[in-house]
């Protein structure tokens, strides 16, 4: 399954990187790919990391900017969970935060991987 | 070809690969983007002065997009702002467009959400711009005079406002999206529309979305021919063919069915259109008036208002302020249906006396002018004399203290 039509499917958004592959170089659309890839593994980590520390100051923003992305992205599962990290956080609930960072793991990992796909 | 005027872009976004997303965008548009990750770059940005447009994201490393809105507004900054927020922080597009954001996009977007929502606001500024009035005053502007802009009362900072938009957009096709509780007036700031502009002499047709049934709104915009469903014994013209060379006011749009709201996209696009039950494709010269008492936003984001027809029609936004932000409208506009009511009811009516003015003032008139006027309407029915007076005041007015200051007097 084609990965920008995968990470479209599973999203109430639309397909915001498929025109942009009609419309780049293959050499620059992989770079915004990749870009994307880093990126979000970055914030994922960053979430992971802060989280351990009781920063959630950092957790809240680090999950805004995942949202940012994997809604842009069409990755519906990731871009719920990072929003629901981010409210709580940023209502002071950060054990409802802490209870849904591991299951933001796997839904990063699908959207790393289906990014993957469409970078090759 | 003509022209096509680059514009600069500013975009102020921390997140790397949604600015660069965003800057793809727009490449092959003639716009030229600037990045900028933080607020206080954007300011500085500002200062240098080479910016048509900011995209701002509401979220900075350094400071809130509101922050830098509130910063422009402190120093006089004057670039258009559109900000960018993410689904359901509709509060927060809210907040930024009060703050003099000109106008907002949901995250995530696409290119051609992005394109439109430029061009609209390019389309809006053009039209701005051939008033000098509705610029940004280097000097006080010159008050509007209310009764230059048809039927409206009061000279509050908020309806002069309303005003220079109304005067400013007037003369062009663009659609307008007016916004308002009930009672404030939208309806005649879309007559008002109408009459200042070249298309005056053909005829601005209301349809109010919320008052037709369902199964009947398409062939109230559309028509229908005979035969199309019972009851179409005749072929009828709907809203689109009798506005024809003129406005099409469309009065509680967020009442409309989504699935018709499908069709009016198509129709705001091409301007065609086929009567209920008819095969024939009619073309039309409309221009498009929408106006709802809710919160378009709100409607957007619970799916009950499409984006893409909001967008088509939110061009030049016009919100009319309840009658509680426009405290120094409130006399003049009682004194103007006191002596319209007092003629219809041949009454001698003249004046207001100084506590009910004050009560007035002070209340927060909920029904906006419409129910300033059905309070006039009643005292001017139920009551004699040449001055209203507290004790002819209906509820729930009567029931509110007069001001402490006229007790003292006594």
């Amino acid at each position: 399954m084609a990965g920008v039509a995968h990470l479209a499917s599973e999203a109430a958004g639309e397909d915001t990187l498929g025109p942009l592959r009609d419309h780049l170089d293959p050499k620059a659309f992989r770079e915004i790919v990749e870009l994307y890839e880093t990126t979000v593994r970055d914030r994922a980590d960053a979430i992971a990391r802060a989280a351990r520390t009781g920063d959630f100051d950092m957790v809240r923003r680090s999950a805004h900017d995942l949202a940012g992305m994997c809604g842009q992205l069409g990755a519906a599962r990731a871009t719920q969970l990072a929003r629901r990290i981010e409210g709580a956080c940023a209502g002071g609930k950060g054990h409802d935060a802490l209870a849904l960072i591991p299951e933001l793991a796997p839904a990063v990992a699908e959207t790393l991987r289906a990014l993957a796909e469409i970078a090759r | 070809m003509s022209e096509v005027e680059t514009r600069h872009v500013l975009l102020v976004e921390d997140t790397l690969p949604l600015a660069k997303s965003y800057i793809e965008f727009l490449k092959s548009s003639p716009y030229t983007v600037e990045h900028v990750e933080t607020g206080r770059k954007a300011l500085n940005a500002l200062k240098r002065g080479e910016c048509d447009v900011m995209l701002l994201d509401i979220n900075l490393p350094d400071m809130s997009g509101l922050d830098v809105l509130a910063r422009m507004a402190e120093t006089g900054m004057t670039c258009p702002v559109v900000v960018i927020t993410a689904h359901g922080s509709i509060k927060l597009a809210v907040d930024a467009m009060r703050a003099g954001a000109a106008d907002f996009l949901v995250k995530p977007f696409n290119a051609q959400r992005l394109k439109i929502a430029l061009a609209n606001l390019f389309e809006r500024l053009a039209i701005e711009a051939e008033r000098p009035a509705s610029r940004v005053e280097t000097r006080p502007p010159e008050p509007a005079q209310p009764e230059t802009v048809t039927g409206f009362i009061g000279s509050s900072p908020a309806m002069q406002s309303v005003y220079r938009v109304i005067e400013a957009a007037a003369p062009s096709k663009a659609s307008v999206f007016i916004t308002g509780e009930s009672g404030t007036g939208k309806e005649l700031a879309a007559e008002a529309i109408h009459r200042a502009g070249p298309r005056r002499d053909k005829p601005i047709i209301a349809l109010n979305c919320a008052a037709v049934p369902r199964e009947l709104m398409e062939s109230e915009i559309f028509g229908h021919v005979k035969g199309a469903f019972s009851g179409a014994v005749t072929d009828r013209d709907g809203a689109a063919a009798l506005a024809d060379g003129g406005t099409l006011f469309l009065d509680e749009l967020c009442d409309m069915h989504l699935d018709l709201q499908a069709k009016l996209l198509r129709f705001l696009q091409d301007q065609s259109f086929r009567p209920v039950g008819g095969t024939e494709l009619k073309k039309v010269d409309l221009r498009f008036i929408a106006a709802t008492n809710k919160e378009p936003l709100e409607e957007v984001a619970e799916g009950r208002l499409r984006e893409d027809l909001y967008y088509r029609l939110h061009v030049i936004p016009i919100y009319m302020p309840p009658l509680r932000e426009r405290e120094e409208d409130v006399i003049d506009i009682a004194q103007h249906l006191l002596a319209a009511a007092s003629l219809e009811e041949n009454k001698p009516f003249a004046r207001l006396s100084e506590e009910v003015k004050a009560m007035f003032r002070a209340y927060n008139w909920p029904g906006n002018v419409r129910q300033l006027q059905n309070v006039i309407r009643n005292i001017v029915v139920m009551h004699e004399g040449e001055t209203v007076t507290p004790e002819m005041l209906p509820a729930p007015l009567n029931r509110i203290a007069v001001p402490r200051v006229f007790k003292a007097v006594g």
